[in-house]
């Protein structure tokens, strides 16, 4: 079983180090953000603090590369479904969990190396965390990726074609992004929003992520919104039910096998011919039989 | 016959809504059969291979595959058996050891038997040489057979193969029909195959056609030829008109239009050929066809259709 979770995450580590184009897109993102939505925004907020607001908006660009990256991972899922490769891991006698596991285990994993990719931006935008810091901020990426996975594998395993993905993104991803604390305290958000806030796994992830960098400055308006302890919390809680989920998503099998029919059933009484690779020439003794 | 068959079917049936994809299947395949599963398009074919590989749930009856329940003991079935889709299962990105090894990782094989299993498959297939090479650089034909291995990996008792000829040329057809027959033959492997190019259901010990979610023939191919107990007199000419009322004198049987002129059916051509003879001198060619297992299953589901 070690084995098999070994598999997976080795084969979408390899696809992933060959899909050059998927890596540059996923690190040019947030660097426009960075550069752009960064530098507006801090000639428009006034800082109370010792916190720049791009320092702020750090750890919420980590946020976005790693819900872009474990969403666009376990979405592939979809494209596996469609094209193939997923028919493998289902015929294999593993539970649907372990495959399920395996997925978000990998999606995690990819999140975090495209995260890592962009540490150099803490000390360029003039952080100095310590290395327990920085663990702790690897931590909380693994922990924030592995229940963005698990999200992204529910959603996956209700979509039939990776053509929904463009709608995917504009009306899940983009709003979980504004929802979440990246941009702004989610405090600050309107208490309608509130609870949508609070249901968005992106929100907590950030804040985890916010800990480890923000510590010991003195952050003003610009600060975390929840202790570490009920970030952990909440989103091992996401975890746990939204993997249990997925397992049984991907394991109802009305719903797979729907999708992997690939004969649609033919209404009874219909009169369609059975297609038939001929022999010349045709003959047509399905009527000349001299039965009845 | 004391062994325990290796697939029982009992009125195994799938809906999908209030669409019923099979009706009711019943079935035995015994150890190291060839099985082959015939049917038009939609007539349930895959959906029953799906039940049978626990991908899909039966919305009835029950079946017995290597000895374990496709619902109950869904992991052990799986781990005896192999599976061939219709479309590749292969990761297009990966080269074809990659593949191959994901695979042998799935069923638990250990680093040591996995190499070497990957290394005898991709002999056996002739695909050494590109054991590097993405598998997106391969034809058809090199990805049909390297499925084929991957499908065998783990040496499964019984393979499952959805039409595994679809879309190949003649000649890689041949060598995937000869690598099946030495299968069965060499290991004992049982073969439970659908397919739609009927005459190469011809080397199966037994067919079945479904039609309509039901088995409607199921026999040796040559069993069903004879059951069907007609061979067919052709008789070539541009000028049916003319010869319909001669045919029909020398041989007292009402003669039916064809493509290529007409045709008769009898029990036995070899006894009214003689009569037909004179009819060559007048242009007309005579021949004679015997039933293939094609005419089985167009007399068969062809008579279904027309209900």
């Amino acid at each position: 079983m070690i084995g098999a979770i070994e598999a997976v995450v080795v084969r979408e580590l390899t696809r992933f180090a060959r899909q050059r184009g998927r890596a540059v897109a996923s690190f040019a993102r947030p660097l426009l953000w960075l550069v752009v939505i960064g530098a507006g925004f801090e000639k428009l907020v006034p800082t109370e603090g010792t916190v720049s607001y791009k320092q702020f908006l750090l750890p919420g660009l980590y946020g976005m590369v790693v819900l872009f990256s474990t969403m666009l991972t376990a979405l592939a899922t979809v494209h596996d479904r469609e094209f193939g490769p997923i028919r493998m891991l289902l015929v294999a006698p593993l539970p649907r969990f372990v495959t399920v596991f395996a997925k978000t285990i990998s999606s995690a994993l990819i999140g975090v190396i495209q995260a890592i990719v962009l540490f150099p931006l803490i000390w360029i935008l003039g952080l100095h965390p310590s290395v327990g810091a920085l663990a702790e901020l690897l931590g909380a990426i693994l922990l924030g990726s592995f229940a963005l996975g698990s999200f992204g594998m529910v959603i996956a395993s209700r979509l039939r074609s990776i053509e929904n993905f463009a709608g995917i993104m504009n009306f899940l991803m983009f709003p979980m992004f504004f929802l979440s604390s990246a941009l702004y305290p989610a405090s600050l958000l309107p208490g309608f929003l509130q609870p949508l806030v609070r249901a968005d796994p992106l929100t907590y992830t950030i804040d985890l992520m916010r800990h480890p960098l923000l510590r010991g400055l003195y952050p003003g308006n610009l600060g975390t919104d929840y202790t570490v302890s009920f970030d952990v919390l909440v989103l091992v809680l996401f975890s746990v039910v939204l993997l249990a989920l997925a397992s049984l998503l991907f394991g109802e099998e009305e719903h797979l096998g729907r999708i992997l029919l690939v004969e649609p059933p033919r209404p009874r009484g219909s009169r369609r011919l059975p297609r038939l690779p001929r022999r010349a020439p045709a003959l047509p003794v399905g009527d000349a039989a001299p039965s009845d | 016959m004391a062994q325990a068959p290796a697939i029982a079917v009992a009125g195994l049936g799938r809906d999908y809504g209030r669409v019923r994809a099979v009706d009711a299947v019943d079935l035995d395949v015994q150890p190291g059969e060839f099985f082959g599963f015939l049917g038009p398009n939609g007539a349930g074919k895959t959906t029953t291979i799906r039940m049978l590989c626990t991908l899909l749930q039966p919305s009835r009856g029950e079946a017995r595959v290597a000895g374990g329940d496709v619902v109950e003991n869904a992991l052990d079935v799986r781990r005896k058996i192999g599976v061939v889709f219709q479309e590749t299962t292969l990761d297009l990105d990966l080269t074809a050891e990659e593949n191959l090894r994901f695979c042998t990782r799935l069923y638990g094989l250990s680093r040591r038997d996995s190499k070497a299993r990957i290394d005898e498959a991709l002999q056996l297939f002739g695909l050494e040489e590109r054991r590097h090479a993405r598998v997106r650089s391969f034809s058809g034909g090199m990805r049909r057979a390297l499925d084929l291995a991957r499908g065998i990996l783990h040496r499964p008792s019984i393979l499952f193969l959805d039409e595994p000829t679809l879309g190949l040329d003649p000649g890689q057809r041949r060598r995937i029909w000869a690598f099946l027959q030495k299968l069965t033959r060499e290991h004992g492997t049982t073969l439970f195959l659908t397919t739609h190019y009927l005459e190469e259901a011809d080397p199966c010990d037994r067919v079945a056609i479904v039609d309509h979610g039901r088995i409607v023939a199921l026999g040796e191919p040559a069993e069903l030829k004879r059951r069907l107990g007609h061979d067919r007199v052709d008789v070539r000419t541009d000028r049916a008109e003319e010869f319909v009322p001669r045919l029909r004198e020398l041989t007292g049987l009402e003669p039916q239009r064809a493509q290529h002129g007409l045709s008769i059916f009898v029990d036995d051509a070899s006894a009214i050929l003689p009569s037909l003879l004179p009819l060559t001198a007048d242009g007309a060619e005579v021949g004679v066809t015997r039933p293939t297992l094609e005419d089985v299953f167009v007399d068969l589901t062809g008579r279904e259709v027309s209900l």
